[in-house]
């Protein structure tokens, strides 16, 4: 236990010095979301995409963090800017699969995030890998279009483990559904 | 050997009041097991409640499968105690102070088998069990929010929200100590109690339900009109609330206040209010946190955790706490945070205390009449929910 | 692990060779290009059903025990008007953030993409106006209600017994 707070001591740090944001034991600070909840659609082809940040929230949390796409482990990957928990990537998994011994759920709720390289958004299903405890590595937090749970639909606090072989969280997957 | 020596040392304290006595039935015992003189183990209880004890639920992230209830002295700013508990798990406490309940599940084996989900009832004194409570329909597994379990205001049931994926509420009658039925509450959320067979819940399209069962939790559901808006500014699961008067507060994402009034059959709205001024909107304040928000009953102060940053941050750990009377919707005090908290909450006496769950993590208490601290307690790994006596 | 494979990939069964995708060359994401993932394009009806129901009812219509069945079974609820009412008001449809309009469009293509086979011959879209008028009418018990439809399917004979559209209500306790 005394490990896994000096660990978690140490990783904290490493964020807030790259970040400057922030950063609680269980969530990190990533800033900004998408607010297109289903009310609104996402403009195709943004005329400025400086424009399109200043009120699309999944661009503005991309820019605030420094999104990218090459590396999963960390929590301003691009898709992250709704996870919330422990990342797969870090034990074993990675967005799109589940660590060896734990359980894809079938269920997950769907958000959407702004891929900083190609200026596209991509919906993605935050998916738990389940049926073990957690793997404590790589907290990570993102509200990006995130809602309460009375609209289960678009809340991440949910432990999203329906349908696995058991209800236990283990990590936090992300996994691309399509372009919008 | 240990062990041994505490049972023969508890039967020897049971035996007399003088701490180094012998009794006929330990000259059986083999030397080695003979209590050596000197202090006998006592078991310590907790005091009668008062204000400014609280009850601090951590869910343990790295070891989500395992919670732990904090029992915490504010006033010494000293651990009381510490209870176990199980996955997710939630808590209230009776308002006679009579018991507290814990809401728990397990499974079989641990982390697979049977899951069984229950509601356990604790002597609030001397923190033995007295039953548990199967839950059969299970119960909704989340990051604790303490309006996903509550206690009616009479004491007599335990409602217990549940999404599978229908959204119901498990009740249990306390003085049966038994599980009775379940009320549904189609795309409804939180429970929200106002009298000893009705409570409120918060719906997806902004609307808020109201649920009036019978003994055989048979149900009527009305409902209000929409009083907030769930796509631009819906209203977050922490609230002020005031379970005697019925009233509940909610804070929004963008900072409004919703006054709902529970206390009849019909609810009654009040108009919102905002929590900030154009300068602060200038300054992109925000409400944020986890349990964000608390109402001191007897003065109607609301106290709300706030942090600057854009929309869509609304779990981030607050910097500063502001202070506002709920009857002119005027802020009277902004204090600034030694340590960012994600929860709050404030004792219901005459000169209440304000704790602070901070992310260190530590609980940082600070006296309301000055903005003084009046310590800081370390203890746990992600605690997350404060209760106090008179909640 | 197949179906985690199937859930990145959403290409709708019936419309294969129509659904646009993107290829993984043009997606800028390490994981993408590593895997070679072809990605869907993912039009706005497509788009709504993903965020408001996909997550529990399944990129294909059939998710868990304790989620309801779209894949081959929500038409038959098309053939009689306490039906075709139902599909509405059930919470989450009734609840959803979408409009009226996008609802009902939603609603025209889960059903011909899900169980076009199921729906009623003759089958009339809903309207806009239609899901307006029925969104008006909350449903207070959903568990006694859908018994009733479904009990009302049975006697039209449009499903041969209840059993047909069973769905566990219990709460998966695994």
């Amino acid at each position: 236990m005394a490990k896994g707070l000096q660990f978690m001591d140490r990783f904290f740090e490493r964020m807030s010095r790259r970040t400057a944001q922030q950063v609680s034991r269980r969530h990190f600070v990533s800033g900004l979301g998408a607010a297109m909840v289903g009310a609104t659609f996402l403009p195709v082809l943004p005329v400025s995409r400086k424009a399109q940040a200043a009120e699309d929230p999944a661009a503005a949390w991309a820019k605030q963090v420094e999104a990218q796409t090459k590396d999963p482990r960390a929590c301003n990957y691009w898709r992250y800017c709704s996870s919330d928990g422990y990342l797969c990537s870090c034990c074993g998994g990675g967005p799109a699969t589940c660590p060896p011994g734990s359980v894809p759920s079938p269920t997950s709720w769907v958000g959407s995030c702004l891929n900083p390289d190609d200026g596209k958004t991509y919906l993605i299903a935050y998916r738990d890998c389940c049926g073990k405890d957690s793997c404590p590595k790589c907290a990570c937090l993102g509200s990006a279009g995130e809602k309460p749970a009375y609209i289960p639909q678009l809340n991440n606090d949910i432990i999203w483990c329906f349908g696995a072989s058991s209800m236990i969280y283990h990590c936090s997957s992300a996994a691309i559904v399509g372009q919008i | 050997m240990k062990r041994t020596l505490t049972s023969v040392a508890f039967a020897a304290a049971c035996l007399a009041a003088a701490p180094v006595v012998l009794a006929d039935e330990l000259k059986d015992l083999p030397a080695s097991a003979k209590p050596l003189g000197g202090e006998q183990h006592n078991l310590a209880t907790l005091s009668k409640p008062y204000p400014k004890r609280v009850y601090v639920l951590e869910p343990i992230f790295p070891v989500f499968v395992a919670g732990k209830i904090w029992v915490i002295n504010g006033e010494k700013q000293d651990i009381e105690a510490v209870m176990s508990a199980g996955y997710a798990p939630n808590f209230a406490i009776a308002p006679d102070h009579s018991q507290l309940y814990v809401f728990d599940t397990y499974w079989s084996k641990g982390f697979r088998g049977t899951r069984s989900d229950m509601a356990t009832f604790y002597d609030p004194l001397n923190l033995t069990i007295g039953a548990d409570v199967d839950l059969p329909k299970g119960r909704f597994l989340v990051v604790p929010k303490k309006q996903n379990a509550e206690v009616t205001p009479d004491g007599r049931y335990l409602l217990s929200y549940n999404l599978a994926p229908a959204t119901t509420v498990s009740v249990v009658d306390t003085k049966e100590r038994k599980y009775k039925g379940d009320v549904e509450i189609p795309g409804c959320g939180l429970i929200f109690p106002s009298a000893g067979n009705r409570f409120s819940s918060v719906c997806s399209d902004g609307t808020l339900a109201t649920a009036t069962f019978d003994a055989n939790i048979k149900a009527t559901i009305t409902r209000s009109s929409k009083f907030f808006d769930p796509d631009g500014d819906p209203v977050l699961e922490h609230v002020g609330i005031d379970k005697k008067k019925g009233m509940v507060y909610f804070v929004s994402y963008e900072g409004n206040i919703f006054p709902v009034d529970i206390s009849k059959e019909k609810p009654a709205f009040q108009p919102k209010w905002s929590l900030l001024t154009d300068e602060d909107k200038a300054e992109s304040w925000y409400p944020g946190g986890w349990q964000l928000i608390a109402l001191h009953r007897a003065t109607q102060k609301l106290y709300v955790l706030m942090h600057k940053g854009p929309k869509w941050t609304h779990k981030q750990a607050g910097e500063e706490v502001w202070v506002f009377d709920a009857k002119t919707k005027k802020r009277i005090d902004r204090i600034k945070l030694k340590e960012h908290a994600i929860s709050i909450t404030v004792s219901q006496d005459a000169e209440p205390y304000l704790f602070t769950q901070t992310e260190k993590p530590s609980l940082i208490t600070y006296n309301l009449k000055d903005g003084s601290e009046v310590g800081e307690v370390e203890f746990g790994i992600s605690p997350y929910l404060l209760y106090v006596d008179g909640d | 692990m197949a179906s985690f494979a199937l859930a990145i990939a959403f290409v709708p069964t019936s419309a294969l060779a129509q659904t646009p995708t993107v290829s993984p060359e043009s997606v800028p994401d390490v994981l993408v290009r590593e895997r070679g993932t072809w990605l869907p394009k993912v039009a706005p009806v497509e788009e709504d059903y993903s965020r408001n129901c996909q997550g529990c009812h399944g990129h294909e219509g059939h998710s868990v025990q304790e989620v309801p069945r779209l894949q081959g079974r929500a038409g038959w609820f098309t053939h009689t008007s306490a039906g075709r009412a139902y599909l509405v008001q059930v919470p989450n449809v009734l609840q959803s953030s979408l409009p009226d309009e996008r609802l009902a469009a939603m609603l025209n293509w889960l059903l011909t993409q899900f169980s076009g086979e199921q729906l009623k011959p003759g089958f009339e879209p809903y309207t806009a106006a239609e899901v307006h008028a029925l969104r008006a009418q909350r449903i207070e018990s959903v568990i006694a209600r859908r018994r009733e439809v479904v009990d009302g399917l049975v006697r039209a004979g449009v499903i041969p017994d209840a059993a047909a559209l069973a769905f566990s209500l219990e709460p998966g306790r695994y």
